[in-house]
């Protein structure tokens, strides 16, 4: 066996967290988030083997998790559903006392904000704000050039930020 | 000036002068993800190839080991070791492809009587797939054990598969070539059959195949359906339609981790 090869049961515990967190805010409901958090490491399964080893493992899971996302949001069933659940998960971190009321509303607003930019600039914005991902491993990850990841990038954050300003205006 | 060197802040950083709402909307988002248990329940229900290589299996399946010390850092040690043994074993799909049902089917299944009886019937393919199946559960379950609540139901259900002797409910179906028994098996347990007889017993093995196909059209296991077909084609002797779906598989999936597999089946 390669050692270069993580064995898969570490590399799940070491990304799946953060693959399941990226699902979220791309649109996945939590109560879709496991299964299709499994679909994504199904893929990885498969491919671990012949992955290149000096590649960017991240940028790649992260990779099959904006496919995933983008295929289940295709499905009907889903897009009947409201476009976010403000619902923390009950055993999720988000739930623990760390967390106050106005976290979880400013995030629920941000996922009102995400679910109306498109699927690319919305990736560009949870990769790079919420999963810290370089924006080199985002432009492997969506398969786009690093300009275009900046770009999108740049949108997002303008639309972001208006919309979120927009729901402070309203509240006053 | 490239993009490279317009790394920008990232709005969460305190650096950064977004307003008070996006940074903590940005922070709530970053603590959004699953608990340890929870995430060590998404490994225990995946459906991966558990190792299989006999002599390995027992010694890291010992249940004492992990009830010792904090259950979860043993079960991991012990699962990451020997589960990195299995996929090699698993991308080549080998003897292990199903093994892992066991595991999925003790914590997904309806409680239907008896899950093993199918096998039963299947009784030339049993005696020798056996062993390493009890292994794995046992394995299986003494890494879920402690975990959660469910691996309890678990580790009693997975003690189904050994409990051979069953009434032969289904052994009427199971004994037809073209089972379609009303209600749709455990779609792990149709691959898991189909995998064991696609040697001995090729056509059972197909009419399985077919069976899982019609019942799970969408299922995530598609690509090892379609192995165990194409195998159990060539061990019918149908090698041009066997071909023929390797063909159409590699152009559906031309990447996918059987392609090694394909290739040695059939040389380019």
């Amino acid at each position: 066996m390669s050692p270069s090869v993580p064995p898969f049961t570490e590399v799940f515990r070491q990304h799946a967290p953060f693959a399941w967190r990226c699902l979220r805010r791309l649109g996945v409901a939590a109560g879709d988030a496991d299964d299709v958090c499994q679909e994504v490491f199904l893929v990885v399964y498969r491919k671990l083997a012949d992955l290149d080893p000096e590649a960017s493992l991240r940028a790649y899971i992260y990779g099959v998790c904006l496919k995933k996302a983008a295929d289940h949001r295709k499905k009907a069933h889903v897009r009947r559903e409201a476009p976010a659940d403000a619902l923390p998960e009950s055993d999720s971190a988000l739930a623990g006392p760390d967390v106050t009321l106005d976290h979880r509303r400013a995030l629920a607003k941000l996922d009102v904000a995400l679910m109306a930019l498109d699927e690319d600039k919305r990736a560009a914005f949870v990769l790079y704000e919420v999963e810290g991902l370089s924006l080199q491993e985002i432009a492997s990850a969506s398969g786009c050039p690093l300009q275009t990841v900046y770009s999108r990038l740049t949108a997002a954050r303008r639309y972001v930020e208006s919309s979120l300003a927009e729901t402070r205006e309203e509240l006053r | 000036m490239s993009a490279d060197e317009r790394e920008l802040v990232r709005l969460a950083s305190s650096g950064s002068g977004a307003p008070d709402d996006v940074r903590r909307a940005l922070e709530a988002a970053s603590l959004d993800v699953p608990s340890k248990e929870r995430v060590e329940e998404m490994l225990a229900r995946f459906p991966f190839p558990p190792p299989n290589d006999g002599g390995a299996g027992p010694a890291e399946g010992d249940p004492s080991a992990s009830g010792a010390t904090g259950a979860g850092a043993v079960a991991s040690a012990a699962a990451g070791a020997s589960k990195a043994a299995g996929l090699k074993l698993a991308l080549a799909l080998g003897a292990v492809t199903v093994a892992a049902a066991g595991t999925v089917l003790a914590l997904r299944a309806p409680p239907e009587p008896s899950p093993a009886a199918p096998t039963h019937s299947a009784a030339p393919a049993a005696p020798s797939a056996l062993p390493a199946l009890t292994a794995t559960n046992e394995q299986a379950s003494a890494g879920a054990s402690g975990v959660t609540s469910a691996s309890a139901g678990a580790s009693s259900s997975v003690a189904a598969p050994t409990a051979l002797p069953k009434s032969g409910v289904s052994a009427g179906a199971s004994a037809a070539p073209s089972a379609s028994a009303p209600p749709p098996r455990a779609e792990l347990e149709l691959l898991k059959e189909a995998h064991q007889l696609r040697a001995q017993d090729p056509s059972r093995a197909l009419a399985l195949v077919s069976e899982h196909a019609s019942a799970y059209p969408k299922s995530a296991m598609g690509q090892e359906r379609e192995m165990i077909r194409i195998e159990a084609l060539l061990n019918s002797g149908k090698r041009a339609e066997a071909k023929a779906l390797a063909d159409a598989f590699r152009a559906k999936n031309p990447t996918s981790a059987y392609a090694r597999r394909l290739d040695a089946l059939f040389p380019p």
